[in-house]
């Protein structure tokens, strides 16, 4: 009973990206910090729907010992809340996009995180969506297969078949399939075997977060699961949000309704940058048009 | 009938010194929840006479956004349609288990989980039972407020 609840638990706490017994956890020992939340600075937010929460979730493949707020973002996904109608819309930012980070040039937009930590990376995919992100959300991958395999793993619909030699070399099928922590992770880094690359990525990404969101909703109504939820989230998790608004965030999150989630990829040319390195030349008219939708509502009508 | 207010589960790092802080809020957080919530009960089914053409009283607990969504909800529910048609309700259950997020002992959010069962008298007798969930966190002066839901109402 104990291990299930633990279980539960951690879906939560990866819900509060992109949202558990009369005791709860008892243990008290020091964790490691695999999570970041930090609520930043929204110059836009007079103009956006009151009714509507963005939080730019950010993937990160710092390696143990990195300071993971201050490394390359490897996946970076806009998620958008209507807190009204229960419906979210996902706009996926290819790492490799090449933009004007504000203060250091031209660079990939991942490299923001790097230069200024969750704020600017926020700042930055802001700027080239038209929509800023009140919540910037940094996590772990490590973390994110620890959380899937405790909730017992997802369940996606996978559009086509695809392999990768090291990551996963048996490949994962077309169609409804099970994913274990360690697949989801595997599942939104495999870049190099899929036809359209780091477009296709951030699609998978966005299957992997819509599955997760679905298990916290169906799970939403278990006793104590989102308060245990959020309180194991903050024994990993650095941040500058007291705890009521935390809980609210989990409890806006686990109120989606997952029929009511569209996704998009913003897309681009692909170039190569000045050092020589393969960078992507994001549509920003199309990102524009992906922010003025999610501006008014929340919601994504088309991709563009 | 007055509302079974029970607690829940309890997250909170709950070891000493945080289990006697808890100690210290436990009736306090039972009480505000709690009356968040009887508020509603009350406005909004079995507190009121009958008939009566709104339950405004029913959302004074609530976040300004909340109640705003929460009057437009009421009208799917079956009380909504049911208020002009009753002179009165026999309240059958009515229970309230809060599950509580308290961070080193002090709680900072809860789920009240409602269960309310009532039969109507007059034109239309019918059993209702209304379940759910109200998310409540306390404001800047101490009370706690309902700021989301997530409830079903039925008749039959």
């Amino acid at each position: 009973m104990k291990r299930r609840i633990l279980r539960v638990a951690k879906l939560v706490s990866l819900g509060v990206v992109l949202a558990v017994v009369t005791l709860a956890l008892p243990d008290a020992s020091p964790k490691s910090t695999e999570l970041a939340l930090v609520k930043v600075h929204q110059g836009d937010a007079a103009s956006i729907n009151q009714n509507v929460i963005s939080i730019l979730a950010v993937g990160s493949d710092a390696r143990p010992g990195e300071n993971f707020t201050h490394t390359r973002g490897d996946a970076l996904q806009l998620v958008t809340i209507n807190t009204k109608t229960h419906a979210a819309s996902i706009i996926g930012v290819p790492r490799d996009s090449w933009v004007d980070i504000p203060g250091h040039g031209n660079d990939k937009i991942n490299a923001s995180l790097y230069y200024g930590g969750p704020e600017l990376l926020g700042r930055t995919v802001g700027n080239l969506i038209g929509v800023h992100p009140r919540y910037v959300f940094v996590t772990r991958f490590q973390y994110l297969t620890q959380m899937v395999h405790w909730l017992g793993g997802i369940d996606v619909r996978n559009p086509y078949a695809f392999s990768d030699v090291s990551l996963k070399p048996k490949g994962f099928k077309a169609g409804r399939i099970h994913l274990s922590g360690y697949d989801a992770v595997a599942y939104s880094r495999i870049r190099h075997t899929l036809p359209r690359g780091d477009f296709d990525r951030s699609a998978h990404q966005e299957i992997v977060l819509k599955a997760i969101q679905a298990k916290v909703r169906a799970n939403a109504d278990r006793p104590g699961f989102i308060e245990h939820g959020v309180l194991d989230a903050m024994s990993h998790m650095y941040t500058n949000l007291p705890p009521t608004e935390l809980f609210r965030l989990a409890q806006v999150m686990a109120q989606v309704d997952p029929s009511k989630v569209r996704s998009c990829v913003v897309q681009g040319g692909i170039g190569v940058s000045s050092g020589g390195a393969s960078i992507v030349l994001p549509y920003v008219a199309q990102a524009r048009d992906m922010g003025r939708q999610i501006r008014k509502d929340g919601t994504l009508s088309h991709c563009g | 009938m007055a509302t079974r207010l029970v607690l829940g589960r309890v997250a909170g790092d709950l070891h000493q010194p945080n289990k006697r802080i808890f100690k210290k809020h436990r009736k306090q957080v039972l009480e505000r929840v709690g009356r968040a919530v009887d508020t509603w009960i009350d406005g909004g089914f079995v507190g009121v006479s009958y008939p009566r053409s709104d339950f405004k009283s029913a959302f004074a607990a609530f976040t300004k956004p909340a109640k705003h969504d929460a009057r437009q909800q009421m009208k799917l529910m079956t009380n909504w349609k049911l208020r002009k048609k009753i002179d009165g309700v026999d309240v059958k259950k009515r229970k309230v288990a809060v599950d509580v997020l308290a961070p080193h002992g002090r709680p900072a959010g809860a789920t009240a989980r409602v269960d309310l069962v009532f039969t109507t008298t007059g034109h239309t007798r019918q059993k209702v039972t209304v379940t759910g969930r109200l998310f409540l966190g306390p404001d800047d002066h101490g009370s706690w407020r309902v700021f989301g839901y997530d409830v079903s109402n039925g008749g039959k």
